[in-house]
């Protein structure tokens, strides 16, 4: 987990001290990339480009923009083309605070591979 | 739950740990069950524009009465932002509360510390003390 194989049956005080130099420096950088984390929008489109949403990288909506063909098919279709629009942004602030964690993590941890998408399952499965 | 005195509770210790440990997994299940039902609703433009979101915060639909139409473009924009922010702040009190209430009556037990392991160490090297 921290990049160096440490044998559980021989845990020795420089191994604890290495984990503890680690933790601070992965700390430390969390906290500066926070400020970047909040300054993420993701930005998504309805399929005619109509429609435009962009969101927080948390997914909330910042803002739906219309344009004046957005109205012209009624209003299922726009429920339709909004609802395309803010599940694109979402995924798009998502993909783009995923890509800041990966880069603080190899700059945290450099030579050390993290499959992402296997941790956020792993965690959401605990309760289950 | 008091640490036990000597280590002749500590197998009692332990089952009460386990038992609270489980009542308190059931709690924080239970309340990942309800959060994952939790549906959060807003209204914007007198109730013509209603918008859904689940407990993720995902918008999971858009209710637009055609007389919002009316509404110019921009304003209709306004109106469906205000919807959807509306749906995803009542998804997150929502949730907030269930975290909440599963957090103060969870209880879950706290971890042994090395200051346990330590005391329970010195008394079996002045055990041995004793006895040599």
């Amino acid at each position: 987990m921290f990049g160096y194989d440490v044998d559980p049956s021989d845990l020795r005080q420089r191994d604890i001290d290495k984990a503890e130099e680690q933790l601070d420096r992965f700390q430390a950088l969390l906290a500066e990339r926070e400020e970047q984390l909040a300054e993420i929008v993701g930005t998504g489109e309805g399929d005619r480009g109509h429609v435009r949403a962009t969101v927080a990288s948390d997914g909330r909506v910042i803002k739906v923009a219309l344009d004046s063909f957005a109205v012209k098919d009624g209003s299922k279709a726009l429920s339709e083309q909004i609802l395309l629009a803010v599940h694109r942004a979402q995924q798009n602030a998502q993909q783009q605070a995923e890509s800041l964690l990966h880069e603080t993590l190899q700059e945290a941890l450099p030579g050390t591979s993290f499959d992402l998408a296997a941790i956020y399952q792993q965690t959401r499965s605990i309760l289950d | 739950m008091p640490l036990p005195p000597e280590p002749g509770e500590d197998a009692h210790y332990m089952e009460q740990v386990i038992g609270q440990t489980e009542t308190a997994l059931n709690r924080l299940r239970q309340a990942k069950h309800l959060i994952g039902e939790v549906r959060g609703t807003g209204e914007a433009a007198q109730g013509l524009i209603c918008a859904t979101a689940d407990s993720s915060g995902s918008l999971t639909g858009v209710d637009i009465n055609p007389r919002a139409l009316r509404l110019s473009v921009a304003a209709l924009g306004d109106e469906i932002t205000e919807a959807i922010r509306l749906a995803q702040q009542d998804t997150s009190r929502r949730t907030g509360e269930i975290i909440e209430d599963a957090a103060a009556s969870a209880g879950i037990p706290q971890p042994l510390d090395e200051t346990f392991v330590r005391e329970r160490i010195e008394l079996a090297a002045s055990n041995m003390y004793r006895q040599s």
